[in-house]
């Protein structure tokens, strides 16, 4: 009986094979003890390469890196142009806040986007800046619809927060520090808009949605789903 | 495409993109450099991707193509290509237990990194990032079927490596099939 050749049982431990070479092979290890020891020595030496491969997040800043990319190119684009695309953005997010009720997966996207864009980009400062959660609130007192109440999310500080807004409604969005992380707070009256619930991998972050008091809070961070969702949990049930 | 939505996907694969840059370049300082010189690339000609779907492939075939720029710039010499000699079975030996234990891993990223640019790149998508030979082919802009033999080369390669240190070091039997 001859062996198998080397390429396909290699193939064989990705899974790559064509399913007339797959019998085949399984065929031949049925009975072969030579090729089925060196199969188990391929798929070791699959998971020692898996294995030996470098576990170094992404930081921060190389994040903060490729957002500066755009903002550098926006920047190199004439007044009109940009004026053009504001207008035209406008356009579509007004449309999309009008013509159609938000779904959930737009709405997260737009979070997960804001996050990014606002704690990332320079450009678009805070305008408020306090390490007092009180004094936040106190700063969003008469630009929003509604009296703002920030959790205290344990382990984390609250760095500040901007007006923002979303799907046509001027919404709080407040910045806190976890140990060098930083997290995004939407806080809006319209439980509706928001909805509850943890969703992880959103673009390479999660949002977890919450409502508490007749308010919609919704946290976005690069922690794991049911760390983040405890986090959150825990401030909100803190809310007097 | 705008630019947000290419900046969302980049960040979306961010973490394999930053991990593919520095199994290539073995510094973590140049991998970043790396990742955001591949983005500014990615941002300029973001009209070639069509389908949001096929983001992570084409991304990394910018990532190795500007790693490939940067080489040459550098006047490094990589071996980019192995010679194509026959691919013979390589050693068996004895060395399940030793890579089990994980004794043998810093040979292991020793005999990867020492691999042609061409396999270790194609070994590494298909172990690590478990990118499917269709995939990696567009990556290194080849047909799957050389994917699956530069695989298969490299793992010969691996594996005579392993069984050569393994036997410098008494362990194994090192024998041959």
């Amino acid at each position: 009986m001859n062996c198998l050749a080397f390429e396909i049982l290699s193939a064989g431990v990705d899974g790559a094979l064509s399913e007339h070479e797959s019998h085949g092979v399984q065929a031949h290890l049925a009975g072969c003890e030579r090729c089925r020891a060196l199969r188990a020595k391929l798929v070791l030496l699959k998971a020692s390469v898996r294995d030996v491969a470098p576990a170094r997040p992404p930081s921060e800043a190389l994040k903060a890196r490729l957002v500066a990319s755009v903002v550098r190119r926006r920047r190199l684009r004439s007044a009109a142009i940009r004026v053009a695309a504001a207008a035209a953005l406008v356009a579509i997010v007004v449309a999309l806040g009008v013509a159609r009720p938000w779904r959930a997966n737009d709405l997260l996207a737009q979070l997960v986007g804001d996050h990014v864009l606002i704690t990332l980009n320079e450009t678009k400062p805070l305008e408020v800046r306090d390490r007092d959660a009180s004094a936040i609130e106190r700063w969003f007192g008469g630009k929003l619809d509604f009296a703002l109440r920030l959790p205290r999310l344990d382990g984390a500080s609250v760095v500040g927060g901007r007006v923002c807004n979303f799907a046509g409604r001027r919404v709080a969005l407040t910045f806190y520090d976890l140990q060098g992380r930083r997290m995004s707070l939407f806080v809006t009256d319209r439980e509706d808009q928001v909805g509850e619930g943890c969703s992880e991998g959103v673009r390479g972050f999660t949002v977890c949605r919450e409502p508490a008091r007749g308010l919609a809070y919704a946290l976005v961070t690069d922690l794991p789903a049911a760390e983040a969702q405890q986090l959150l949990r825990t401030g909100l049930e803190q809310l007097h | 495409m705008t630019e947000t939505e290419l900046l969302n996907l980049a960040l979306a694969h961010l973490d394999r993109m930053n991990r593919f840059a520095l199994q290539l370049c073995r510094d973590a300082d140049a991998a970043d450099d790396l990742v955001q010189e591949a983005f500014v690339r990615a941002l300029a000609v973001r009209g070639q991707l069509r389908d949001a779907s096929r983001a992570l492939p084409w991304l990394l075939s910018i990532v190795r193509s500007r790693f490939l720029e940067q080489s040459r710039r550098a006047g490094r010499r990589l071996q980019l290509v192995a010679e194509e000699a026959e691919l013979v079975d390589p050693p068996i030996g004895n060395l399940e237990e030793e890579l089990l234990r994980g004794v043998l891993s810093d040979e292991v990223s020793c005999a990867v990194a020492a691999l042609p640019e061409d396999q270790r790149t194609c070994v590494l998508l298909c172990d690590v990032e478990g990118l499917s030979y269709q995939d990696i082919a567009e990556v290194v802009g080849c047909l799957p079927g050389t994917v699956r033999s530069r695989i298969a080369r490299a793992r010969a390669r691996l594996m005579e490596s392993l069984a050569r240190y393994a036997a410098e070091r008494g362990i194994g039997s090192g024998g041959r099939r």
